[in-house]
Order: structure tokens, then C-alpha cells, then sequence
């Protein structure tokens, strides 16, 4: 999509760290901490849920080797890898990407949630409410094998010589 | 070495989460595979929370190969798509705590799956930070070089270009989000 900021910056390669046929991965222009890095499908999706399987999967893949890089290069301690998915999830582009937040104590960011008081009555409602949706989980999809190009084999027309020995075949009654 | 697997096994004993994978420790448990289980959160962030364990036991996430980082990340989509349906929650949050710095207090390396509501006023919103274009250079010449090293390849350090800083950006980024997410799952979810 022309207008999608991070469609602007992989094709700019603004920042960018690397890049393959479905995916890239930047350096964050708004960085939550020094060497924050976006990854992101390089088809355009939204959310997360339009993404195919096997692309999710090279995203993990691929964060967990960034998030090496961190430990790596610039000293992280740690890393935070999150996906906002949705405006209610923080989202604040429509490109569905994964964040790698590198981590060093007391480095000023808090990312820890108070936990909600829930009671085992609610808590059983709720698993089976999910158990329930989760059953629909399908096999994940795989990526399709590139369709291997074959030379259409050339279409056997009758040749001259054929029709003539069919002509005689014909003939022999 | 015997002595390392030793210490290993030692571990999982101690493990809970190892334990909660496989069944061991009763749990509100959601979904489950050969390499996964995945349960409700007894300390939710928001009703509905997930932890995804693999179950084999990894500390730390660079620990994981491949091929199960990749499930995981899967199974985490899939349990998203879950939530959406069954909470009819507006979005999920995954997140994911490496190491202790990041805010890691299992011993057991965990995906959480988090259902979101607008306005649910949980804490794990990225400040966007301003930077100059000079460090975001500094910052990538010191990457490069370890992501081609774990990555295989990364991309050539081409002349820098005057890079973009993000300050005339901000106010647009915004406006767009509006838009489309939203509309998305709604969609999805064909309400």
C-alpha cells in the first residue's frame, strides 16, 4: 500500500537491517529504547490474522535472531518482543510487524501489567469459552511450493504422416 | 556432559511451568499439540490471558531453534485469531519478557497472548522516543555486522543517505491508524 508508513520505509530502506523476498527489518524511527527494531511481512496487512502461517513463523524466526543481535552488539540485557495487534493493542500503524525492544536494567521502561483478580468460577467460564474457539485451530498453513515451470509439452498434432497412414488404415476395408 | 545434563534435568524437576506443559500441575488449560500447551494466566493482565509454553524446557528465548520459535509463533497467531472470537475482545497484545531485564520471571521461556478492549488501561503501551539521525547511524553500524552474523546476511552499508528523523512524522501516523485495524478485525470477525 502506497501510503502505508512502513511500506514507505522498507521501500525507501530507510534504516533498514535487513531484508529477504517476504521479509525486512528496520531500525524504529520513534524508538522505545536505543536499537529498538521493527520487523515486518513486506506484504502489506494490517493485522496479524491477515498474515499467512508461514510468514508468521520466518517473523519469529527472525526476531529471535535479531534479539540475538541485540545481546550481541549494543550491550541489551534483555529483550521485549511484542505485537500490537489492533488499535486497542496499541497498534498505531496499519502494517501488522513485530517489535524488538532491547533491555538493560533500570532502563527506565515498564512494561509490566497489574494483574486482575479473577475468581475460579470466572476463571472456568473462560476456559471453556476459549477451549472451546481454540478446537477450531487448523493445521497450519504451509507456503506453497513455487509452481515448478514445466515446458508445456507440445501438443501432439496429428502430423501429415499420420493422417496419411490413417487415411490408409481407412482405406484397407 | 553428563554433569550439564544433570543440571538440566535438575531444572525441569524445578520447573513449574514444565510441569503445568505437561500435565502434571492442574491448570485451566486452553489448547495443547505434541510441542505446546497453552493456559490461562492465573494473574491475568486482562480476563482471558494466555501463556504459551513450549513443551520442551528453554530458559531464554535464543535458546529456542528454528523450527519451534517458528510454532510457537504460530500457535501464538492462532490462539490471537482465538481470542478475538471468543472474548470479542477489539485486539490482542503478545509479548513476550527475555531474560530478566526485560521483565522475565519464569524459568520457563513464555509467549503471552493477551486479549485488549479499548481503553483497558494496561501498561504495555512503547513510548516513542525521539533520535537523532547521527545515533540511529551509530546504533545500525554497531548492528550490522551481528545481524549478518546471525542472520546470514544483512544489508550492505550503503553512503548514508540524510536520513528521516521521525519529528515531522508524528501527527500523521495517527489520522491513518484510525482507519484500517479496526475495521479489519471487525470484518474478520464478520460483525
Amino acid at each position: 500500500m502506497s501510503d502505508c508508513d512502513i511500506c514507505k520505509q522498507i521501500k525507501e530502506r530507510n534504516n533498514l537491517l535487513y531484508e529477504d523476498e517476504k521479509i525486512a527489518a528496520f531500525l524504529s524511527l520513534n524508538p522505545a529504547t536505543a536499537g529498538h527494531i521493527i520487523i515486518a511481512p513486506k506484504q502489506h496487512a494490517p493485522i496479524l490474522e491477515q498474515v499467512p502461517d508461514f510468514i508468521v513463523s520466518e517473523l519469529f524466526i527472525k526476531a529471535n535472531k535479531l534479539s540475538i543481535a541485540c545481546f550481541e552488539a549494543i550491550g541489551a540485557e534483555g529483550t521485549n518482543i511484542i505485537i500490537q495487534n489492533g488499535i486497542a493493542a496499541g497498534q498505531s500503524v496499519p502494517h501488522t510487524t513485530i517489535h524488538i525492544v532491547p533491555r538493560k536494567e533500570n532502563d527506565g521502561l515498564n512494561l509490566l501489567w497489574k494483574p486482575k483478580q479473577q475468581s475460579e468460577e470466572q476463571m472456568s467460564t473462560l476456559e471453556l469459552m476459549i477451549k472451546e474457539e481454540a478446537k477450531k485451530i487448523a493445521p497450519f498453513e504451509k507456503e506453497k511450493p513455487k509452481p515448478i515451470e514445466i515446458k508445456k509439452p507440445e501438443e501432439i498434432k496429428p502430423t501429415k504422416e499420420e493422417n496419411y497412414m490413417i487415411k490408409q488404415l481407412k482405406r484397407i476395408p | 556432559m553428563p554433569e550439564q545434563e544433570m543440571n538440566i534435568e535438575e531444572i525441569k524437576k524445578q520447573c513449574i511451568f514444565c510441569h503445568i506443559a505437561a500435565g502434571r500441575v492442574a491448570s485451566k488449560k486452553v489448547h495443547e499439540d505434541q510441542k505446546v500447551s497453552a493456559v490461562l494466566d492465573i494473574n491475568p493482565a486482562n480476563p482471558g490471558h494466555i501463556l504459551l509454553l513450549p513443551k520442551e524446557h528453554f530458559s531464554i528465548m535464543p535458546q529456542i531453534p528454528d523450527e519451534d520459535i517458528g510454532y510457537l509463533g504460530m500457535t501464538a497467531k492462532a490462539l490471537s485469531s482465538t481470542l478475538l472470537r471468543a472474548m470479542k475482545c477489539h485486539g490482542t497484545t503478545i509479548f513476550v519478557a527475555n531474560g530478566v531485564a526485560a521483565g522475565q520471571r519464569a524459568q520457563h521461556f513464555i509467549i503471552h497472548v493477551i486479549p485488549r478492549m479499548e481503553n483497558d488501561s494496561l501498561s504495555i503501551e512503547l513510548p516513542e522516543r525521539k533520535i537523532s539521525a547521527e545515533k540511529l547511524t551509530e546504533i545500525k553500524k554497531l548492528l550490522l555486522p551481528a545481524v549478518k552474523k546471525t542472520l546470514g546476511k544483512a544489508v550492505e552499508d550503503l553512503p548514508e543517505k540524510p536520513t528521516e528523523t521521525a519529528e515531522k512524522k508524528e501527527p500523521e501516523h495517527k489520522k491513518k491508524s484510525d482507519s484500517a485495524d479496526l475495521d479489519d478485525i471487525s470484518r474478520l470477525l464478520g460483525t
